[in-house]
Protein backbone atom coordinates (compact mmCIF):
# COMPACT_ATOMS: atom_id res chain seq x y z
CA UNK A 1 0.00 0.00 0.00
CA UNK A 2 1.27 3.84 -0.24
CA UNK A 3 3.87 4.82 2.48
CA UNK A 4 1.70 5.66 5.56
CA UNK A 5 4.60 8.27 6.48
CA UNK A 6 3.18 10.91 4.04
CA UNK A 7 -0.76 10.21 3.74
CA UNK A 8 -1.37 13.19 2.37
CA UNK A 9 0.76 12.85 -0.97
CA UNK A 10 -0.46 9.43 -1.40
CA UNK A 11 -4.30 10.59 -0.92
CA UNK A 12 -3.43 13.24 -3.56
CA UNK A 13 -1.62 10.42 -5.96
CA UNK A 14 -4.81 8.72 -5.41
CA UNK A 15 -7.03 11.28 -6.31
CA UNK A 16 -5.23 12.23 -9.25
CA UNK A 17 -5.18 8.60 -10.47
CA UNK A 18 -8.38 8.47 -10.19
CA UNK A 19 -9.74 12.05 -11.42
CA UNK A 20 -7.00 12.38 -14.54
CA UNK A 21 -9.00 12.33 -17.93
CA UNK A 22 -5.85 12.15 -19.28
CA UNK A 23 -4.87 8.82 -17.41
CA UNK A 24 -7.66 7.44 -19.42
CA UNK A 25 -6.70 8.43 -22.97
CA UNK A 26 -8.53 5.16 -24.41
CA UNK A 27 -11.79 4.90 -23.68
CA UNK A 28 -14.93 2.87 -24.08
CA UNK A 29 -14.51 1.91 -27.56
CA UNK A 30 -11.18 0.72 -26.96
CA UNK A 31 -12.43 -0.91 -24.25
CA UNK A 32 -14.91 -2.53 -26.72
CA UNK A 33 -12.65 -3.51 -29.22
CA UNK A 34 -10.57 -5.77 -26.85
CA UNK A 35 -13.51 -7.59 -25.59
CA UNK A 36 -14.70 -8.14 -28.73
CA UNK A 37 -11.90 -9.11 -30.40
CA UNK A 38 -10.98 -11.48 -27.68
CA UNK A 39 -14.70 -13.59 -27.68
CA UNK A 40 -14.36 -13.12 -31.75
CA UNK A 41 -10.74 -15.14 -31.08
CA UNK A 42 -11.68 -17.52 -28.23
CA UNK A 43 -14.86 -18.59 -30.08
CA UNK A 44 -12.22 -19.41 -33.25
CA UNK A 45 -9.89 -21.10 -31.01
CA UNK A 46 -13.02 -22.89 -29.48
CA UNK A 47 -14.61 -24.05 -33.43
CA UNK A 48 -11.24 -25.22 -34.34
CA UNK A 49 -10.43 -26.98 -31.50
CA UNK A 50 -14.01 -28.34 -31.25
CA UNK A 51 -13.48 -29.75 -34.74
CA UNK A 52 -10.50 -31.53 -34.35
CA UNK A 53 -11.73 -32.82 -31.10
CA UNK A 54 -15.11 -34.09 -32.84
CA UNK A 55 -13.18 -34.78 -36.06
CA UNK A 56 -15.46 -32.89 -38.17
CA UNK A 57 -18.62 -33.76 -36.57
CA UNK A 58 -20.03 -31.14 -35.10
CA UNK A 59 -20.12 -28.91 -38.10
CA UNK A 60 -23.21 -27.14 -36.80
CA UNK A 61 -21.19 -25.79 -33.94
CA UNK A 62 -18.02 -24.90 -35.45
CA UNK A 63 -19.72 -22.81 -38.10
CA UNK A 64 -21.67 -20.39 -35.41
CA UNK A 65 -18.04 -20.36 -33.57
CA UNK A 66 -16.66 -19.01 -36.82
CA UNK A 67 -20.29 -16.32 -36.80
CA UNK A 68 -19.05 -15.61 -33.35
CA UNK A 69 -15.85 -14.94 -34.55
CA UNK A 70 -16.45 -12.64 -37.25
CA UNK A 71 -18.98 -10.75 -35.77
CA UNK A 72 -16.70 -10.25 -32.96
CA UNK A 73 -13.69 -9.44 -34.31
CA UNK A 74 -15.63 -7.53 -37.41
CA UNK A 75 -17.56 -4.99 -34.62
CA UNK A 76 -14.33 -5.00 -32.26
CA UNK A 77 -12.47 -3.19 -35.56
CA UNK A 78 -15.59 -1.53 -36.50
CA UNK A 79 -14.99 0.45 -33.10
CA UNK A 80 -11.62 0.85 -33.10
CA UNK A 81 -11.65 2.71 -36.55
CA UNK A 82 -14.75 4.36 -34.86
CA UNK A 83 -12.20 5.44 -32.15
CA UNK A 84 -9.74 7.28 -34.40
CA UNK A 85 -9.00 10.36 -34.64
CA UNK A 86 -8.90 10.70 -38.56
CA UNK A 87 -10.70 7.33 -39.73
CA UNK A 88 -10.33 8.17 -43.50
CA UNK A 89 -6.77 8.06 -42.74
CA UNK A 90 -7.10 4.48 -41.32
CA UNK A 91 -4.78 2.85 -43.75
CA UNK A 92 -1.89 4.71 -42.50
CA UNK A 93 -2.07 2.18 -39.82
CA UNK A 94 0.15 0.00 -41.55
CA UNK A 95 2.81 2.49 -41.39
CA UNK A 96 5.34 1.73 -38.83
CA UNK A 97 7.05 -1.90 -38.84
CA UNK A 98 8.23 -1.37 -35.56
CA UNK A 99 4.63 -0.43 -34.15
CA UNK A 100 2.55 -2.92 -32.42
CA UNK A 101 0.07 -1.01 -33.70
CA UNK A 102 0.89 -1.97 -37.92
CA UNK A 103 1.38 -5.41 -36.80
CA UNK A 104 -2.34 -5.25 -34.88
CA UNK A 105 -3.36 -3.78 -38.02
CA UNK A 106 -1.88 -6.78 -40.33
CA UNK A 107 -3.09 -9.50 -38.03
CA UNK A 108 -6.63 -7.95 -37.95
CA UNK A 109 -6.95 -7.67 -41.56
CA UNK A 110 -5.97 -11.08 -42.06
CA UNK A 111 -7.77 -12.93 -39.23
CA UNK A 112 -11.42 -10.60 -41.14
CA UNK A 113 -10.26 -11.47 -43.86
CA UNK A 114 -9.61 -15.71 -42.78
CA UNK A 115 -12.70 -15.19 -40.86
CA UNK A 116 -15.37 -14.40 -44.21
CA UNK A 117 -13.69 -17.08 -46.12
CA UNK A 118 -14.68 -19.32 -43.32
CA UNK A 119 -18.43 -17.70 -43.55
CA UNK A 120 -18.79 -17.41 -47.28
CA UNK A 121 -17.98 -21.36 -47.16
CA UNK A 122 -20.01 -22.47 -44.78
CA UNK A 123 -22.96 -20.53 -46.40
CA UNK A 124 -22.54 -21.49 -49.93
CA UNK A 125 -20.45 -24.77 -49.98
CA UNK A 126 -20.94 -26.93 -47.35
CA UNK A 127 -19.76 -29.85 -48.98
CA UNK A 128 -17.28 -28.29 -48.38
CA UNK A 129 -14.17 -31.26 -48.26
CA UNK A 130 -13.35 -31.20 -44.52
CA UNK A 131 -9.98 -31.15 -44.61
CA UNK A 132 -10.10 -27.55 -46.01
CA UNK A 133 -12.40 -26.61 -44.05
CA UNK A 134 -10.50 -27.80 -40.78
CA UNK A 135 -7.48 -25.86 -42.35
CA UNK A 136 -9.17 -22.65 -43.03
CA UNK A 137 -10.95 -22.82 -39.11
CA UNK A 138 -6.71 -23.64 -37.62
CA UNK A 139 -6.06 -20.66 -39.56
CA UNK A 140 -8.62 -18.56 -38.47
CA UNK A 141 -8.55 -19.93 -34.59
CA UNK A 142 -4.13 -19.32 -35.12
CA UNK A 143 -4.57 -15.52 -36.19
CA UNK A 144 -7.04 -15.52 -33.61
CA UNK A 145 -4.61 -16.35 -31.02
CA UNK A 146 -2.16 -13.83 -32.63
CA UNK A 147 -5.03 -11.27 -32.16
CA UNK A 148 -5.79 -11.51 -28.67
CA UNK A 149 -1.67 -11.98 -28.01
CA UNK A 150 -1.10 -8.85 -29.80
CA UNK A 151 -3.91 -6.55 -27.63
CA UNK A 152 -2.51 -8.03 -24.38
CA UNK A 153 1.41 -7.06 -25.63
CA UNK A 154 -0.30 -3.46 -26.77
CA UNK A 155 -0.68 -2.52 -23.02
CA UNK A 156 1.92 -5.01 -21.30
CA UNK A 157 5.18 -3.27 -23.66
CA UNK A 158 4.14 0.62 -21.86
CA UNK A 159 7.07 0.23 -19.84
CA UNK A 160 5.48 3.61 -17.56
CA UNK A 161 2.86 2.56 -16.70
CA UNK A 162 3.11 -0.39 -14.50
CA UNK A 163 0.42 -2.11 -13.77
CA UNK A 164 0.09 -3.22 -17.83
CA UNK A 165 3.96 -3.60 -18.06
CA UNK A 166 3.98 -7.38 -17.16
CA UNK A 167 3.74 -10.53 -19.24
CA UNK A 168 1.31 -11.80 -16.99
CA UNK A 169 -1.40 -9.42 -18.29
CA UNK A 170 -1.15 -10.89 -22.28
CA UNK A 171 -1.42 -14.53 -20.95
CA UNK A 172 -4.52 -13.12 -18.76
CA UNK A 173 -6.10 -11.52 -22.02
CA UNK A 174 -5.46 -15.03 -23.76
CA UNK A 175 -7.41 -17.30 -21.06
CA UNK A 176 -9.74 -14.35 -20.84
CA UNK A 177 -10.24 -14.69 -24.59
CA UNK A 178 -10.77 -18.17 -25.03
CA UNK A 179 -12.98 -18.55 -21.57
CA UNK A 180 -15.56 -15.96 -23.21
CA UNK A 181 -15.34 -17.49 -26.83
CA UNK A 182 -15.74 -21.14 -25.45
CA UNK A 183 -18.46 -19.66 -22.98
CA UNK A 184 -20.72 -18.05 -26.12
CA UNK A 185 -20.44 -21.09 -27.88
CA UNK A 186 -21.14 -23.82 -25.41
CA UNK A 187 -24.53 -21.62 -24.38
CA UNK A 188 -25.15 -21.83 -27.97
CA UNK A 189 -24.19 -25.75 -27.80
CA UNK A 190 -26.79 -26.27 -24.84
CA UNK A 191 -29.74 -23.92 -25.94
CA UNK A 192 -30.03 -23.81 -29.43
CA UNK A 193 -32.82 -26.15 -31.43
CA UNK A 194 -32.10 -28.08 -34.31
CA UNK A 195 -28.99 -28.37 -34.32
CA UNK A 196 -26.66 -31.61 -34.35
CA UNK A 197 -24.83 -31.38 -31.00
CA UNK A 198 -22.67 -34.62 -30.44
CA UNK A 199 -22.70 -35.10 -26.57
CA UNK A 200 -18.52 -35.33 -27.29
CA UNK A 201 -18.74 -31.52 -28.18
CA UNK A 202 -21.28 -30.37 -25.37
CA UNK A 203 -19.31 -32.32 -22.80
CA UNK A 204 -15.44 -30.75 -23.68
CA UNK A 205 -16.91 -27.29 -24.03
CA UNK A 206 -18.75 -27.30 -20.42
CA UNK A 207 -15.63 -29.21 -19.33
CA UNK A 208 -13.00 -26.18 -21.43
CA UNK A 209 -15.09 -23.42 -19.55
CA UNK A 210 -13.95 -25.20 -16.14
CA UNK A 211 -10.94 -25.37 -16.44
CA UNK A 212 -10.55 -21.89 -18.47
CA UNK A 213 -12.23 -20.02 -15.48
CA UNK A 214 -10.44 -21.38 -12.86
CA UNK A 215 -7.00 -20.86 -14.50
CA UNK A 216 -8.09 -17.00 -15.03
CA UNK A 217 -9.25 -16.69 -11.38
CA UNK A 218 -5.94 -18.05 -10.43
CA UNK A 219 -4.23 -15.84 -12.65
CA UNK A 220 -6.36 -13.05 -11.31
CA UNK A 221 -4.94 -13.60 -7.90
CA UNK A 222 -1.77 -13.78 -9.06
CA UNK A 223 -1.93 -10.42 -11.54
CA UNK A 224 -3.48 -8.60 -8.79
CA UNK A 225 -0.85 -10.00 -6.01
CA UNK A 226 2.22 -9.02 -7.90
CA UNK A 227 1.04 -5.47 -8.90
CA UNK A 228 0.73 -5.26 -5.01
CA UNK A 229 4.38 -5.69 -4.61
CA UNK A 230 5.51 -3.76 -7.97
CA UNK A 231 6.01 0.19 -8.70
CA UNK A 232 3.85 2.86 -6.49
CA UNK A 233 1.21 3.17 -9.80
CA UNK A 234 0.71 -0.78 -9.70
CA UNK A 235 -0.42 -0.47 -6.20
CA UNK A 236 -2.64 2.52 -6.50
CA UNK A 237 -4.55 0.56 -9.19
CA UNK A 238 -4.47 -2.45 -7.10
CA UNK A 239 -6.31 -0.17 -4.47
CA UNK A 240 -8.78 1.30 -6.51
CA UNK A 241 -9.59 -2.55 -7.87
CA UNK A 242 -9.94 -3.55 -4.21
CA UNK A 243 -11.26 -0.76 -2.40
CA UNK A 244 -11.35 1.95 -4.71
CA UNK A 245 -13.59 3.72 -7.33
CA UNK A 246 -13.32 0.41 -9.38
CA UNK A 247 -13.79 -1.95 -6.54
CA UNK A 248 -17.31 -2.94 -8.33
CA UNK A 249 -15.73 -3.33 -11.49
CA UNK A 250 -13.11 -5.68 -9.74
CA UNK A 251 -15.39 -7.65 -7.22
CA UNK A 252 -18.77 -7.65 -8.89
CA UNK A 253 -17.70 -8.05 -12.54
CA UNK A 254 -14.72 -9.74 -12.45
CA UNK A 255 -14.42 -11.93 -9.63
CA UNK A 256 -17.59 -13.29 -7.93
CA UNK A 257 -19.64 -12.49 -11.42
CA UNK A 258 -17.62 -13.19 -14.13
CA UNK A 259 -15.44 -16.32 -12.48
CA UNK A 260 -16.52 -17.40 -9.33
CA UNK A 261 -20.40 -17.98 -9.79
CA UNK A 262 -20.03 -19.10 -13.18
CA UNK A 263 -17.57 -21.71 -11.91
CA UNK A 264 -19.62 -22.54 -8.62
CA UNK A 265 -22.79 -23.30 -11.14
CA UNK A 266 -21.20 -25.46 -12.93
CA UNK A 267 -19.41 -27.31 -11.08
CA UNK A 268 -22.17 -27.97 -8.22
CA UNK A 269 -24.43 -28.74 -11.18
CA UNK A 270 -26.87 -26.10 -11.19
CA UNK A 271 -29.73 -26.22 -13.36
CA UNK A 272 -29.80 -22.29 -14.39
CA UNK A 273 -30.60 -21.25 -18.18
CA UNK A 274 -26.95 -21.53 -19.82
CA UNK A 275 -27.11 -18.15 -21.89
CA UNK A 276 -27.07 -16.39 -18.21
CA UNK A 277 -23.80 -18.08 -17.48
CA UNK A 278 -22.32 -17.36 -20.41
CA UNK A 279 -23.74 -13.93 -19.69
CA UNK A 280 -21.45 -13.77 -16.38
CA UNK A 281 -19.01 -14.80 -18.37
CA UNK A 282 -18.66 -12.56 -20.96
CA UNK A 283 -19.55 -9.39 -18.72
CA UNK A 284 -16.81 -10.42 -16.49
CA UNK A 285 -14.35 -10.38 -19.53
CA UNK A 286 -15.67 -6.79 -20.57
CA UNK A 287 -15.11 -5.75 -16.81
CA UNK A 288 -11.76 -6.97 -17.13
CA UNK A 289 -10.88 -5.01 -19.82
CA UNK A 290 -12.34 -1.99 -18.73
CA UNK A 291 -10.69 -2.55 -14.72
CA UNK A 292 -7.38 -3.24 -16.79
CA UNK A 293 -7.62 -0.01 -18.94
CA UNK A 294 -9.08 1.85 -16.34
CA UNK A 295 -6.54 1.72 -13.84
CA UNK A 296 -3.30 1.98 -16.25
CA UNK A 297 -1.88 5.28 -15.13
CA UNK A 298 1.30 6.38 -15.59
CA UNK A 299 4.25 6.85 -13.56
CA UNK A 300 4.10 10.70 -12.61
CA UNK A 301 6.62 13.18 -12.77
CA UNK A 302 7.61 15.36 -9.72
CA UNK A 303 4.42 17.57 -8.51
CA UNK A 304 2.43 16.02 -11.23
CA UNK A 305 -0.51 15.07 -8.64
CA UNK A 306 -0.11 17.92 -6.32
CA UNK A 307 -0.63 20.26 -9.64
CA UNK A 308 -3.41 18.05 -10.72
CA UNK A 309 -5.22 18.67 -7.22
CA UNK A 310 -4.64 22.21 -7.04
CA UNK A 311 -5.88 22.77 -10.80
CA UNK A 312 -9.28 21.25 -9.56
CA UNK B 1 1.26 32.14 -28.48
CA UNK B 2 4.24 31.23 -30.60
CA UNK B 3 2.55 28.29 -32.16
CA UNK B 4 -1.32 28.90 -31.70
CA UNK B 5 -1.59 26.23 -29.27
CA UNK B 6 -5.76 25.54 -28.72
CA UNK B 7 -7.53 24.79 -26.04
CA UNK B 8 -7.03 22.04 -24.28
CA UNK B 9 -3.70 21.25 -26.33
CA UNK B 10 -0.14 22.19 -24.22
CA UNK B 11 3.37 21.91 -25.69
CA UNK B 12 4.73 22.59 -21.96
CA UNK B 13 2.83 22.15 -18.31
CA UNK B 14 4.44 23.83 -15.17
CA UNK B 15 3.74 21.93 -12.22
CA UNK B 16 3.32 24.02 -9.35
CA UNK B 17 4.20 21.93 -5.99
CA UNK B 18 5.59 22.13 -2.51
CA UNK B 19 8.20 19.93 -1.32
CA UNK B 20 9.48 18.86 1.91
CA UNK B 21 8.26 18.90 5.28
CA UNK B 22 7.19 21.57 7.69
CA UNK B 23 9.26 24.26 7.98
CA UNK B 24 12.15 22.75 5.52
CA UNK B 25 9.03 23.15 2.49
CA UNK B 26 10.41 24.50 -0.53
CA UNK B 27 8.03 25.75 -4.00
CA UNK B 28 8.66 23.82 -7.01
CA UNK B 29 7.96 24.82 -10.57
CA UNK B 30 8.66 22.01 -12.77
CA UNK B 31 8.05 22.57 -16.59
CA UNK B 32 7.27 19.42 -18.33
CA UNK B 33 6.81 19.21 -22.12
CA UNK B 34 7.71 16.77 -24.80
CA UNK B 35 11.71 15.06 -24.08
CA UNK B 36 12.69 14.63 -27.44
CA UNK B 37 13.89 11.35 -26.57
CA UNK B 38 16.68 9.90 -28.34
CA UNK B 39 14.99 6.13 -28.09
CA UNK B 40 11.25 7.76 -28.30
CA UNK B 41 8.99 5.46 -27.25
CA UNK B 42 6.04 6.98 -29.17
CA UNK B 43 7.81 7.13 -32.40
CA UNK B 44 8.51 3.09 -31.83
CA UNK B 45 4.84 2.98 -31.33
CA UNK B 46 3.31 5.57 -33.93
CA UNK B 47 1.62 3.16 -36.42
CA UNK B 48 1.29 5.64 -39.60
CA UNK B 49 5.16 6.71 -38.91
CA UNK B 50 3.88 10.37 -38.20
CA UNK B 51 5.78 10.67 -35.15
CA UNK B 52 9.76 10.88 -36.18
CA UNK B 53 13.14 11.88 -34.73
CA UNK B 54 14.52 14.48 -37.28
CA UNK B 55 18.48 13.97 -37.69
CA UNK B 56 19.04 16.89 -35.45
CA UNK B 57 17.16 14.81 -32.82
CA UNK B 58 14.13 17.06 -32.37
CA UNK B 59 10.69 14.80 -32.42
CA UNK B 60 7.87 15.66 -34.45
CA UNK B 61 4.41 14.99 -35.17
CA UNK B 62 3.71 14.87 -39.35
CA UNK B 63 -0.29 16.21 -38.98
CA UNK B 64 -0.86 14.92 -42.73
CA UNK B 65 0.30 11.39 -41.30
CA UNK B 66 -1.26 11.46 -38.02
CA UNK B 67 -4.22 8.75 -37.50
CA UNK B 68 -5.20 9.90 -34.13
CA UNK B 69 -5.02 6.73 -32.89
CA UNK B 70 -3.18 8.06 -29.67
CA UNK B 71 -0.82 5.14 -29.00
CA UNK B 72 2.20 7.55 -28.84
CA UNK B 73 0.22 9.20 -25.82
CA UNK B 74 0.09 5.86 -23.82
CA UNK B 75 3.33 5.32 -23.97
CA UNK B 76 5.02 8.93 -23.43
CA UNK B 77 6.84 8.99 -19.59
CA UNK B 78 5.64 12.82 -19.74
CA UNK B 79 1.93 13.05 -20.70
CA UNK B 80 3.59 15.39 -22.96
CA UNK B 81 0.89 14.76 -25.43
CA UNK B 82 -2.04 16.21 -26.09
CA UNK B 83 -5.62 14.92 -28.45
CA UNK B 84 -7.19 17.67 -30.30
CA UNK B 85 -10.12 17.27 -30.43
CA UNK B 86 -11.82 20.91 -31.35
CA UNK B 87 -11.15 22.26 -34.69
CA UNK B 88 -12.28 25.84 -33.89
CA UNK B 89 -11.68 26.18 -30.05
CA UNK B 90 -11.12 29.45 -28.70
CA UNK B 91 -9.81 30.46 -25.58
CA UNK B 92 -12.31 33.16 -25.25
CA UNK B 93 -15.07 32.02 -27.55
CA UNK B 94 -17.45 32.89 -29.54
CA UNK B 95 -15.06 33.10 -32.07
CA UNK B 96 -11.27 33.24 -32.38
CA UNK B 97 -9.01 36.07 -31.82
CA UNK B 98 -7.65 37.95 -34.84
CA UNK B 99 -4.10 35.16 -33.67
CA UNK B 100 -6.09 32.18 -32.76
CA UNK B 101 -7.72 33.30 -36.49
CA UNK B 102 -3.94 33.22 -38.27
CA UNK B 103 -3.00 30.20 -36.49
CA UNK B 104 -6.30 28.29 -37.14
CA UNK B 105 -6.10 25.10 -39.23
CA UNK B 106 -2.24 24.56 -38.26
CA UNK B 107 -3.00 21.24 -36.03
CA UNK B 108 -6.26 19.43 -37.54
CA UNK B 109 -9.47 17.98 -35.55
CA UNK B 110 -8.28 14.39 -34.03
CA UNK B 111 -4.50 14.69 -34.22
CA UNK B 112 -1.91 14.78 -31.16
CA UNK B 113 -0.06 17.57 -30.81
CA UNK B 114 2.84 18.31 -29.19
CA UNK B 115 5.85 20.25 -28.14
CA UNK B 116 8.26 20.78 -31.13
CA UNK B 117 11.33 22.68 -30.21
CA UNK B 118 10.29 25.20 -32.55
CA UNK B 119 11.53 23.51 -35.14
CA UNK B 120 10.27 26.15 -37.43
CA UNK B 121 12.87 28.56 -35.63
CA UNK B 122 15.53 26.50 -35.37
CA UNK B 123 15.19 25.65 -39.20
CA UNK B 124 15.43 29.29 -39.96
CA UNK B 125 18.58 29.40 -38.53
CA UNK B 126 20.52 27.66 -40.97
CA UNK B 127 19.22 30.42 -44.08
CA UNK B 128 19.66 33.27 -41.68
CA UNK B 129 22.96 32.34 -40.56
CA UNK B 130 22.09 32.20 -36.65
CA UNK B 131 22.60 29.55 -33.78
CA UNK B 132 19.98 28.01 -31.83
CA UNK B 133 20.84 29.25 -28.42
CA UNK B 134 22.63 31.72 -29.08
CA UNK B 135 20.47 33.86 -31.39
CA UNK B 136 16.87 34.45 -30.06
CA UNK B 137 14.93 34.55 -33.37
CA UNK B 138 16.30 31.17 -33.78
CA UNK B 139 15.78 29.33 -30.33
CA UNK B 140 12.72 28.14 -28.70
CA UNK B 141 10.33 30.78 -27.76
CA UNK B 142 9.66 29.27 -24.33
CA UNK B 143 14.00 29.88 -23.89
CA UNK B 144 13.81 33.45 -24.78
CA UNK B 145 10.38 34.11 -22.81
CA UNK B 146 11.39 32.93 -20.19
CA UNK B 147 11.92 36.05 -17.23
CA UNK B 148 14.17 33.75 -15.10
CA UNK B 149 16.59 33.22 -17.92
CA UNK B 150 15.63 29.59 -16.35
CA UNK B 151 15.83 27.62 -19.90
CA UNK B 152 18.93 26.95 -21.84
CA UNK B 153 19.06 25.48 -25.20
CA UNK B 154 21.97 23.88 -27.31
CA UNK B 155 23.42 21.20 -29.11
CA UNK B 156 23.96 18.46 -26.57
CA UNK B 157 26.35 16.55 -28.85
CA UNK B 158 28.76 18.89 -28.52
CA UNK B 159 30.45 18.88 -25.72
CA UNK B 160 31.41 22.44 -25.46
CA UNK B 161 28.32 23.65 -25.66
CA UNK B 162 26.43 25.98 -23.18
CA UNK B 163 23.85 23.46 -21.99
CA UNK B 164 26.65 20.70 -22.21
CA UNK B 165 28.86 22.43 -19.42
CA UNK B 166 25.61 23.42 -17.43
CA UNK B 167 24.97 20.00 -17.34
CA UNK B 168 28.37 18.76 -16.27
CA UNK B 169 28.92 21.34 -13.93
CA UNK B 170 25.74 21.21 -12.07
CA UNK B 171 24.75 17.90 -12.43
CA UNK B 172 21.57 18.43 -14.64
CA UNK B 173 19.34 14.78 -14.66
CA UNK B 174 16.28 14.23 -17.02
CA UNK B 175 13.18 12.92 -15.58
CA UNK B 176 12.62 9.80 -15.06
CA UNK B 177 15.86 8.60 -16.96
CA UNK B 178 15.24 4.64 -15.33
CA UNK B 179 13.00 3.98 -18.31
CA UNK B 180 15.72 4.05 -20.46
CA UNK B 181 14.69 6.46 -23.23
CA UNK B 182 17.29 9.46 -23.23
CA UNK B 183 15.62 12.14 -23.10
CA UNK B 184 17.18 15.58 -24.24
CA UNK B 185 15.67 17.34 -21.73
CA UNK B 186 17.77 17.80 -18.45
CA UNK B 187 16.52 19.69 -15.26
CA UNK B 188 19.24 21.27 -13.31
CA UNK B 189 19.05 21.10 -9.70
CA UNK B 190 19.24 24.12 -7.54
Amino acid sequence: MLSRKNPRSGAEILRFAQNDRKGEIWGLKVVGYLFLAGLGSGAFGAAAGLDLHTNGQSRDLTNIGAWIGLLGVGVGALLLLWDLGMPHRFFRLVGNKSSLISAGTVILTVLLVLASITIIVAVFSPGISPTVYRALMVLAAGFGLATSIYVGFLLAVVKCRPFWNTPLLPLLFVVSSFSTGVSALSSVASTASGLRVPAAAADILSSGEVLLLGLELVMVAFYVATMENALPQARIAVRRWVRGDLAAVFWLGIVVGGLMLPLVLMVAGVLVPPPLVAILILAGGFSLRYGVLSAGARSLVPGEAQQAAFVR
Amino acid sequence: MENFVPPGVFFTRVNDYEAGTYPHVQRHFLPVGCMHCKDAPCVQACPSGASARRQDGIVLVDQNLCVGCRYCMVVCPYGARDFNEESNAAYFGPGPTPSEAFGAGRYPKGSVVKCTFCADRIDEAGSRGLTPGVDRDATPACVGSCIAGARFFGDLDDEDSLVCQLIRARGGKPLQEELGTEPSVYYLPR
